[in-house]
């Protein structure tokens, strides 16, 4: 459905009065999202993943690689023929605030891509708006309100009624619950759900909050400093984590007993700048599996099975193995 | 005694359009060297909480009754002068979320070190340097005398608040509170926090005072619980009881609304809204979203009772045990 090949992003930034150096945001990450599935995108702060979601829509161009939707290449096409495409390829902001026009109301904020491509039908817009409304859960009593007069939850609900408006094939959200309570957060999780099983959307979901994920998504693609370091279903990435990120990622999950003050895989030190990424393998640094070929060669996802991938040379030859992450955490209590 | 005793704290807003009345009878128990969790959703009052214990509240916010003892002395009534200077920052400390925020971004953070080392503790700018340079490394800072040159947005969120707490705890206070002190963090370096929080904890013995809305970060710290819905204690007492036998609806309720790996079907959600503070349900709180609910919930507000297995409860028909332990997380 949607195929990332090669992308690059790249940002210049100021550093000193002379000096700019380059933000590597996402660098070389290739990627195929499949037809009516969730794929998640998860990493730290800084790995790239709202950047890639961007780019993957071409709300932001790449600073090199390609993005295909359905086979067609989304950087050739000019801003007409890109429009026209639009509908199809939807946004859900992080910020629900943040991502309304303060000064309009709800109601016009959803009609607004109804009208602008042309989806409108006759003077029937406000009840096509208001079939969203109830899709969403929204009550009609909220049509004519303004963002800062909703909720957290209900802003994030009109968010997403704007992205449905169009009938689009492929979502990508941006930590669509992070800025939400817990129980909130439950009630969007089961709306998105249901979403996907009615109307057969694609979906790339990011967020940090892997229990979401892991709850959420049918695959998973874990992220580190601009790059994805593994690629697998969800169980497995969860239950059976390849790469030593991953694993570090994984045992910080909270379990079913919130009690069991288990063990973490800890890596040590912090995530470098993305402005100077360590070379060859980025995890290098902080990873306690390291050899010396980890900081001599660059590090490419390599299959581990038919629909699992992990950038580890350890990994991938069986050097390393989910059991030895369990075996290398360190207990909680003192 | 408990160092910290709060008894049916009251606190309100008054908007232009009415009187918010956030804290409705808050109480809680604080002793020497434990860690209490307060948690809730927003609009619960578990920040409001904090900030009247501490009198940092602003405008329009006001406490309109209740008492706070600290150590035995009454906290509410103590003079400002006392209060700044014997209290707030010596024996109570205080950290915040978003603590990048929190810091002066035009200074460094070695200067902002210093300067409190110079007013709170009057030393002179070298000793104070030195004792900087000290405390960055008690909290794990590495490279730490270059790090005083830096500037707060150099600072990764998780070093940021290292450093709030460093400098929280740079006069040796006995208790600490900490307002939701790892949102916004990445969740590994949220565990580094809060493993060093323990850490010091255990070294120190002071007690800390946890806000928070995250449920798994209480269960890795925590001694005891307080859940908290709309501005009322809901069940309180050793984490164990609370987490996993929840005795009241809300915790049960909260409890499950958590997704997990493997969970089937939708997660199970509390129906409804969070309370309007401005014209609250009558009796119970929580009554209007609550499964349990008895004719006697809309009249009757219902106070903090003693239940098995362990915990205090104010409700007037709680989970079973049975369900409670089914329920627990």
């Amino acid at each position: 459905m949607l195929s990332i090949e090669k992308v690059f992003k790249h940002y210049p930034i100021k550093t000193g009065a002379f000096r700019t150096e380059t933000v590597h945001a996402v660098d070389g990450v290739s990627l195929t999202v499949r037809r009516g599935e969730t794929l998640g995108l998860v990493g730290e702060s800084g790995c790239g993943k709202s950047t890639l979601g961007r780019v993957a829509l071409r709300l932001e161009e790449p600073t090199s690689g390609s993005i295909r939707f359905r086979e067609i290449e989304l950087n050739r096409l000019s801003g007409r023929e890109m429009r026209r495409l639009r509908p199809k390829l939807q946004m859900v902001f992080q910020d629900p605030l943040g991502s309304l026009n303060p000064r309009m109301k709800v109601a016009q904020t959803v009609a607004e891509p109804l009208l602008l491509h042309g989806l409108a039908v006759g003077g029937k817009v406000r009840a096509q708006v208001r079939e969203l409304f109830d899709r969403v859960g929204l009550s009609d009593e909220l049509l004519d309100r303004y963002p800062h007069e909703l909720s957290g939850g209900q802003q994030q609900r009109v968010g997403i009624a704007r992205a449905l408006a169009p009938n689009p094939e492929v979502m990508v959200l941006d930590e669509p619950t992070s800025a939400l309570d817990v129980s909130v957060q439950a009630k969007l999780i089961n709306l998105l759900r249901r979403l996907k099983q009615d109307l057969d959307l694609t979906q790339v979901f990011i967020s940090h909050d892997l229990s979401v994920i892991g709850y959420l998504t049918d695959r998973v693609a874990v992220m580190y400093l601009g790059e994805i370091v593994e690629l697998g279903p969800t169980e497995e990435i969860f239950l059976k984590p390849r790469h030593p990120y991953t694993g570090a990622l994984m045992s910080a999950v909270p379990g079913d007993d919130l009690l069991d003050r288990r063990t973490r895989l800890m890596l040590p030190g912090e995530v470098p700048s993305p402005i100077t990424p360590p070379p060859a393998c980025r995890l290098a640094p902080r990873c306690p599996f390291v050899k010396d070929r980890c900081r001599q060669e660059k590090q490419v996802l390599q299959a581990v099975d038919s629909n699992h991938q992990v950038a580890c040379w350890r990994a991938a030859e069986g050097e390393i193995s989910p059991e030895d992450f369990e075996r290398s955490r360190l207990a909680l209590e003192v | 005694m408990a160092l910290l005793e709060v008894s049916e704290l009251r606190t309100s807003f008054f908007l232009r359009s009415g009187e918010l009345r956030v804290l409705d009878g808050v109480s809680l128990e604080i002793d020497g060297g434990e860690v209490l969790g307060l948690v809730g959703e927003t609009g619960s009052g578990k920040s409001v909480t904090a900030y009247s214990i501490i009198r940092l509240l602003k405008q329009p916010g006001r406490v309109v009754g209740g008492h706070v003892r600290w150590d035995g002395r009454d906290l509410l009534g103590l003079k400002q002068s006392e209060l700044e200077q014997e209290v707030r920052g010596k024996e109570i400390s205080m950290i915040f979320q978003s603590p990048r925020e929190a810091l002066n971004p035009v200074i460094t953070v070695g200067r902002q070190l210093t300067q409190v080392l110079e007013i709170r503790r009057g030393m002179s700018r070298q000793d104070a340097r030195r004792e900087a340079v000290s405390i960055l490394q008690s909290v794990y800072i590495s490279d730490p005398a270059s790090r005083l040159s830096s500037y707060p947005h150099q600072l990764s969120g998780g070093m940021a608040q290292r450093i709030m707490i460093a400098l929280a705890l740079s006069c040796h206070p006995r208790l600490l509170i900490a307002d939701e002190p790892t949102t916004g963090l990445d969740v590994t370096t949220q565990y580094q926090i809060v493993q060093l929080l323990k850490e010091l904890r255990d070294r120190t013995g002071m007690a800390i005072l946890l806000i928070t809305h995250d449920l798994a970060l209480a269960a890795q710290i925590c001694d005891r619980v307080a859940v908290l819905y709309a501005g009322r204690i809901a069940e309180v007492g050793p984490i164990a009881h609370i987490f996993r036998s929840p005795r009241h609806p809300y915790t049960s309720a909260l409890l499950a609304s958590r997704p997990r790996l493997g969970l089937k079907g939708d997660i199970a959600t509390i129906p409804g809204n969070v309370a309007n503070l401005m014209k609250p349900p009558g009796g119970c709180r929580f009554h209007p979203r609550c499964g349990n609910a008895l004719e006697v919930c809309s009249r009757v507000q219902p106070s903090l009772e003693s239940m098995e297995p362990g915990q205090r409860v104010a409700c007037h028909n709680p989970m079973s045990i049975r369900e409670a332990v089914a329920a627990g997380g």
